[in-house]
């Protein structure tokens, strides 16, 4: 019999710098353990959520490039959600999480306006062939993408409250009921506050001011 | 804008919202009189309620980011397809009847509903297209097209098939025993093919096997691998869901068994298939009696196919009839030997039924041909009367009694002295094999630079010998199968694993011809092409491989043998870099407990020590991996100098640890002294040597001391004694970090000219896409970028990261790496 190896020949190590790469735990685990009290367990969740998120944004861009759809499931979305099921957990903790997350999809929608632009601009690739329906929206998309961002934060020093709501509308797609229960407020009055901001922004974009 | 006047316009906004144009001037009037530069913004605000969001695709994107696209598919057609009528729904997804427009084909276009596009069904989605891609093969459903619908869900397409359900059609078309076994036959031979790949159905059952109608005659083809496993994942299917088909269980997939399940669950199913369309219904147990254990068993057996056709009742007249035969004469066969064959197949312990589907096939092969099958009863009698009638012919012509009796024996002894003489023919040419095969190895092991340490002389020599052995040996398959091996461990031998790789492929391909799939020397080979494909970071095939190696190990020799436990740390190491380390820490362990029970030398059970640390400590499981390496220092140092080849491999792990535990500086001191050692006990090129060096080399650069990595590395790279061609690989990876090193010492020129070389070197032996060939590419575009080539940097890290995708898969921790830098 010659059944060699495998031996030390396996004593393959790093080439490079060892850099570390984390395994990402289980968000519903994670969610699991949060839920039974061990509030530690929302630190560790932020940064999963985080990373999973930068993820997802990552293979959408890959996707983008490549011509490929997405192949990613919605781990972030049920996160998401089971967090804002958390009734009894603290306010800051859940809004600070939130924060964080839409703070991650503006950067992503900033990067992703800008390489749209950078293609258009006749960087190599052809222009990605979605759906014929699909085309002029996404071409809609990155054009007003940085205007959005501009805007929002210009509304957050009028009105913080309105700028979070429409944050977690645009940035995250959340429904009125989740911001709702992420905000800590009554549906009634995020709608409101949507209202007017929209209105606002509206208003804002047609006159194209900046 | 104020936030002043913004608190008062949103006021006034929403006041204004749900009256008409009239009253909002009157409010605009009534609140703002003094304020008449915010008139129009507030008209606008109001105005604008009416038009559609700008920003409604911006929300759209980032719904499609964060949910991945989960939205019900809109019914309708996409690319070339017009989808028809839903036909049915298989173990995943919803199956349409679907026309190709450019050819006006039907199709069967499977699809994925999107409320279950989750990564888990969409992994299992795919691993049914690729499974069934995989496989060609008359009686599998092939696969036509795959893709993903505009909507984003996964879809493949299969050719479609009227004849409907092998039980609808059978009875349909009256089909008699013979027939429907030629069927079954069919399937079988399918399987077997599925098998050799290394995928089990799991699910056979009349759904799943369709009869294709063509003027060739009906065909049996196997469709929906939808619950199939082929990576023989336990993490696939939730732990303890029981997939599958009532009553074309095996009771092992019952019981939920994952481990259990293997190539004889599908003759289990096989095997119920087999019954339902013999007795006209699917199997179900035997009524207990009182000596047959607890109700509670699904290790129960089924009922005997006679009984199930007598509890028809007035059913078995026509069931017989649809057959072709009257109901005793079928009762009478379902009682004799198509019963024993079906019986054998649904044995309700794995041990005791066929062993794989070939063997069943053979059996299908004899109840057609009216040979003894397999499965009958012991006893001699029944052997001489089938024998007495498969002859019938000849032994009528003869006439008398006696004359029978002895045209009896003497064909029997005739058969007998032809099979004993076959076989004494085969052994001894299997002897001539293996004595070549010893010669060429122990020819070729003088060139093996593992072994020889010295300039290779031979490779010209083996280049020609490589040449020439297809026409040497033409006509003489094991002759050339053995020379094959012999080169494919030459060519390990000096590194280049492409070579090698070629080599056991063709003789494990020669083998399986010759001798079987599940032969000794087949699974040698088959062992041997994993290990070249691991190295070439082929790690799914290397996966494949060693399963199936081991699952075949497993049934010749027993779970606790020698050959299944180093096929399983085979196996571990390839799932490591397939990112499923605790599986594979789970069968290194088995391997690091068993091995020594089973009679392995102690180099073979040190190195599974040593790989399970060394994956423990690539698992993170730093703790474990540190009591582990303590352990085996301890008990080295107890029956041992502190300087002998094995304490020295134990004490570099604890280097190793020490890096992973990013304490740097003591990982530097232990591989210092760890090196000193080495180089004094084995020499400087010894591989061991070379690789603590290429650590320390690493560990200095990540305490910024390029200049001492720098003096580490060209101290042996540029020693003029080095031996040329030894450790090729091992000498790339101490030249990648070189040209690392110099990349940091920004000596660019000179880094790019090394790493070049090394990319070029790694392509040849490793092919482009391994992750070490990756990492150098990376690393000499950091090159570039340093020399200010921005762009055609950028485009390379990019290039890399889709390859490292499509090769290396999503969840490789070097994949992970790659998109990290990149953002």
């Amino acid at each position: 019999m010659l059944l060699l190896l495998p031996n030390l020949a396996f004593e393959t190590l790093m080439d490079q710098n060892p850099s570390q790469i984390k395994i990402d735990a289980p968000i519903t685990q994670l969610l699991q353990q949060w839920r039974q009290g061990d509030d530690a367990a929302l630190a560790r969740l932020t940064p999963v959520v985080y990373d999973e998120l930068n993820r997802l944004a990552a293979a959408f861009m890959r996707k983008e490039r490549r011509n490929h759809t997405l192949r990613t499931g919605d781990l972030v979305h049920e996160a998401f959600l089971r967090l804002v099921n958390e009734r009894d957990r603290d306010f800051e903790s859940r809004a600070h999480f939130f924060a964080l997350s839409s703070k991650v999809m503006k950067d992503f929608l900033i990067q992703y306006a800008r390489a749209r632009k950078a293609q258009k601009r006749g960087g190599g690739e052809p222009v990605l062939t979605l759906g014929p329906a699909d085309q002029p929206m996404q071409d809609a998309a990155d054009e007003r993408i940085e205007f959005l961002v501009h805007s929002l934060d210009a509304l957050a020093k009028l009105d913080q409250r309105a700028a979070r709501a429409l944050e977690l509308h645009y940035y995250v797609g959340m429904s009125v009921a989740e911001i709702a229960e992420v905000l800590g407020v009554a549906s009634a009055t995020v709608k409101r506050d949507m209202a007017s901001g929209r209105s606002w922004l509206k208003t804002r974009y047609r006159e194209g001011r900046v | 804008m104020s936030p002043e006047e913004w608190r008062l316009l949103r006021t006034v906004f929403e006041e204004g919202r749900t009256l008409d144009e009239k009253a909002r001037a009157a409010l605009i009037q009534d609140r703002l009189a003094d304020r008449p530069e915010l008139h129009t913004e507030l008209q606008n605000w109001w105005a604008s309620e009416q038009e559609e969001d700008p920003f409604a695709p911006v929300r759209g994107l980032a719904r499609e980011v964060t949910r991945g696209e989960r939205e019900e598919p809109p019914p309708g057609d996409f690319h070339n397809y017009e989808r028809l009528e839903k036909i049915g729904r298989g173990g995943m997804g919803v199956v349409y009847k679907a026309r190709y427009k450019t050819l006006d084909a039907a199709v069967a276009l499977k699809v994925l509903p999107l409320g279950n596009c989750t990564p888990r069904s969409i992994e299992r989605f795919t691993d049914e297209q690729e499974a069934l891609a995989r496989i060609d093969h008359p009686n599998v459903a092939r696969v036509y097209d795959c893709g993903v619908t505009p909507e984003g869900q996964p879809y493949y397409t299969m050719a479609f098939i009227t004849g409907g359900t092998i039980t609808d059609w059978c009875d349909r078309r009256q089909q008699n025993l013979a027939q429907r076994l030629i069927l079954v036959r069919q399937i079988c031979d399918g399987l077997a093919q599925a098998h050799g790949k290394g995928i089990i159905h799991r699910d056979v059952n009349p759904n799943n096997v369709l009869v294709a109608e063509s003027e060739t005659g009906a065909q049996a083809r196997l469709i929906d691998f939808g619950v199939a496993r082929f990576r023989d994942s336990p993490g696939r299917t939730q732990t303890g869901a029981v997939l599958g088909t009532p009553g074309y269980m095996a009771p092992e997939q019952l019981a939920g068994e994952q481990g259990a399940v293997d190539v004889r669950t599908d003759v289990y199913g096989v095997g119920a298939l087999l019954y339902h369309l013999c007795a006209g219904r699917p199997p179900e147990p035997a009524p207990l009696t009182g000596s047959s254990g607890s109700s509670e068993s699904v290790f129960r057996p089924v009922l005997p196919p006679q009984e199930a056709l007598d509890a028809l009742g007035g059913g078995a007249e026509n069931a017989a009839r649809s057959r072709g035969m009257t109901r005793a004469e079928l009762r009478e066969r379902l009682a004799g030997e198509v019963g024993w064959v079906i019986s054998k197949a649904l044995e309700p312990e794995p041990r005791n039924r066929y062993q794989d589907c070939r063997a069943l096939m053979r059996d299908l092969d004899n109840l057609s041909a009216g040979r003894p099958v397999e499965a009958a009863p012991t006893g001699g009698f029944y052997r001489i009367g089938k024998l007495a009638r498969y002859h019938r012919r000849a032994l009528a012509a003869a006439g008398t009694v006696l004359l029978l009796l002895l045209l009896v024996i003497a064909l029997i002894s005739a058969a007998l002295i032809r099979t004993e003489k076959a076989e004494a023919e085969a052994l001894a040419a299997l002897d001539q094999v293996r004595a070549l095969k010893d010669f060429n190895q122990s020819v070729f092991s003088e060139v093996d630079p593992g072994r020889a340490g010295r300039l290779v002389t031979g490779f010209e020599l083996l280049e020609r010998a490589e040449a020439r052995a297809e026409q040497i040996y033409a006509g003489q398959p094991e002759l050339e199968a053995g020379v094959c091996m012999a080169l494919g461990v030459s060519w390990r031998g000096l590194g280049l694993m492409r070579r090698a790789d070629r080599q056991f492929a063709r003789a494990h391909q020669l083998y399986c011809g010759l001798l079987g799939e599940t032969a000794d020397e087949t699974l040698e080979a088959l062992t041997q092409k994993s290990y070249t494909s691991y190295m070439l970071g082929n790690y799914r095939d290397s996966e494949a491989g060693y399963r199936f190696c081991n699952r075949a190990y497993k049934a010749l020799y027993g779970p606790d043998s020698k050959q299944v436990l180093t096929t399983g740390s085979g196996l571990a190491l390839a799932l490591a870099e397939l990112n499923r380390r605790d599986e594979a820490v789970v069968l290194l362990r088995q391997a690091a407990d068993g091995l020594a029970a089973a009679g392995a030398e102690p180099a073979r059970v040190h190195a599974a020590r040593y790989n399970l640390t060394r994956l423990l400590i690539e698992s993170g499981r730093l703790d474990e991996a540190g009591e582990l390496q303590a352990l085996q220092e301890a008990e080295a140092r107890r029956t041992g100098k502190p300087d002998t080849p094995r304490v020295l491999r134990i004490r570099h792990l604890r280097g190793y640890l020490a890096e992973k535990q990013r304490e740097w500086d003591e990982a530097a001191r232990i591989y210092a002294d760890v090196l000193a050692d080495r180089d004094r006990v084995l020499g400087r090129f010894h591989p061991d040597t070379l690789l603590t060096r290429n650590n320390l080399a690493v560990v200095q650069n990540v305490r910024n001391q390029p200049q001492r990595a720098l003096d580490l590395l060209r101290e042996v790279l540029d020693d003029p004694a080095r031996p040329e061609g030894a450790s090729a690989l091992l000498v790339l990876r101490l030249r990648h970090n070189l040209g690392d090193t110099l990349l940091r010492l920004q000596q660019t020129a000179e880094a790019e000219t090394v790493l070049e070389d090394v990319l070029a070197r790694r392509r040849n032996l490793l092919g482009h896409n391994n992750p070490g060939t990756l990492r150098t590419e990376w690393t000499l575009a950091e090159v570039w970028q340093q020399a200010g080539d921005q762009a055609k940097a950028r485009a390379r890290f990019e290039d890399i990261l889709n390859r490292a995708h499509e090769s290396l898969g999503e969840k490789h921790p070097d994949t992970l790496m790659y998109e990290r830098a990149l953002q």
